[in-house]
């Protein structure tokens, strides 16, 4: 398991962490969480509802929340999250465009003691329990459209049989299919995006230019994502 | 301070835990134009639950004496639903990942720690509902630790104010009062994600509750 300094160790422990997604649009820092799904976050924000993540910089459109709890504790072999659904085609989410462009990383430089980050990383937990389409317009990453140069950095989707980091131009075949949760995570780097899931490499594309910043955005067709909690932070 | 320790937040947000101080009305009161910081529009289950129909001023203790206090306080309401605070988003694997990575190492145990009292047969404690994962309530003269395989009964029953703490782990369930292991459960299973729970019982007001603060500890 990895150490994140930004998160314990570290002179700035507890700086730059924005930890809810109402401020991942006015919050300057190095981490930025959504966790903790319910459906007032996805429901119109209003006098009556000032939680609603549209009030707040995001795009959301037509995501259900989904709660659950049959699993057991802490375990990961009987695990039944609380989760955002997108099911529907043109169901999708949006934050704030953001993430990877120099101001993005010169910001996070100051709550890494003084050193630019040499990464972005997208962590999430979440499944694709719909996944026999191979379509472009089923994704979750970094992008703001469907598989284009012009606005996909690095995006995990279904080719039909395997998982599948789509960057517009370029693409890596990883594990085959399955409707399990899982962690997934993407790292960009300078020269090479590489991703994992649950801990393991599935292989690398170059990393996209002339894209950054952009938001994380899921936006499904005829498959289904599922995301329970999701990370964006950048790494020395 | 985490914005998880901030009770509008607990919808959307990361932490090891959450933690809510019930100090004034208007959290309990409904979301408004004039009154933007209601529970209930920041996805609590306040309405519906038919919880916490007052937050009522204390101000009769004495400085920081635990055996004469009158703290500021949620108070549940006679005739209501049961309550739950949220959705769930505590205990299963999905927080224990965010907590790993927010803590820097393992989280070995879930702590429900509380500050409360309880009147007529009110209860508090993770699950949905009295027996679905772990809380305390009145027995007859005495109080029980509650889960779905049976109670195990302890001590006696009182309306005072105590610090109730729940500590779960792979070897079960141990319930502490003031510090002291007063019971233990097996770990249920299938319950999980779970989050914060009380009953309302037969008398009024009850239960009522200070603070909590429920989090992962490694």
């Amino acid at each position: 398991m990895p150490v994140f300094p930004q998160d314990n160790a570290s002179p700035n422990a507890g700086l730059g962490v924005i930890d809810v997604p109402h401020f991942w649009a006015g919050g300057a820092g190095r981490s930025y969480w959504f966790a903790n799904p319910h459906a007032d976050l996805v429901t119109v924000a209003a006098a009556t509802n000032p939680t609603g993540l549209d009030g707040w910089g995001w795009v959301i459109t037509s995501v259900a929340v989904v709660e659950t709890g049959t699993g057991d504790f802490m375990s990961s072999a009987d695990n039944t999250p609380t989760y955002l659904q997108l099911t529907t085609a043109a169901d999708s989410f949006r934050s704030p465009r953001i993430f990877g462009d120099y101001a993005g990383a010169l910001a996070a430089k100051k709550f890494l003691d003084d050193t630019m980050p040499t990464k972005l990383v997208l962590e999430f937990y979440g499944a694709f329990p719909v996944n026999g389409t191979n379509e472009a317009t089923t994704f979750i990453g970094f992008a703001d459209g469907a598989n284009s140069t012009a606005t996909c950095a690095a995006a995990i989707r279904s080719n039909g049989a395997n998982f599948v980091l789509e960057g517009g131009a370029v693409s890596d075949v990883g594990a085959a299919l399955d409707a399990n949760f899982h962690l997934f995570r993407i790292e960009v780097g300078s020269a090479t995006t590489e991703w994992f899931i649950d801990d393991v490499s599935q292989g690398t594309i170059a990393t996209q230019t002339d894209l950054w910043p952009l938001p994380v955005k899921a936006l499904v067709n005829l498959n289904d994502i599922y995301v329970t909690w999701m990370n964006v932070r950048y790494e020395v | 301070m985490r914005a998880m320790h901030i009770p509008q937040f607990h919808g959307g947000g990361a932490g090891i835990g959450v933690a809510a101080r019930f100090g004034h009305a208007d959290l309990v009161a409904a979301a408004s134009v004039t009154n933007q910081s209601g529970l209930q529009g920041w996805s609590w289950h306040v309405a519906s639950g038919g919880w916490a129909a007052a937050v009522v001023e204390g101000g009769g203790g004495d400085f920081m004496s635990a055996a004469d206090t009158d703290p500021t306080r949620a108070s549940g309401s006679v005739g209501g639903n049961n309550f739950a605070e949220m959705n769930a988003m505590i205990g299963d694997y999905a927080s224990f990942l965010i907590a790993q990575r927010l803590l820097g190492e393992t989280p070995r145990q879930l702590v429900l720690d509380m500050y409360a009292r309880m009147q007529g047969g009110g209860g508090i404690g993770l699950g949905n509902s009295l027996a679905d994962v772990a809380v305390v309530q009145q027995s007859g003269a005495n109080w029980a630790l509650v889960t779905p395989t049976g109670n195990t009964a302890f001590g006696t029953y009182d309306n005072a104010w105590h610090n109730w703490m729940f500590v779960l782990d792979s070897a079960g369930v141990t319930l502490l009062l003031d510090g002291t292991t007063v019971a233990t459960r097996a770990l249920p299973l299938d319950r999980f994600p779970t989050w914060i729970f009380t009953k309302i019982g037969a008398a009024n007001p009850t239960p009522e509750v200070a603070w909590y603060d429920c989090r992962w500890e490694a």
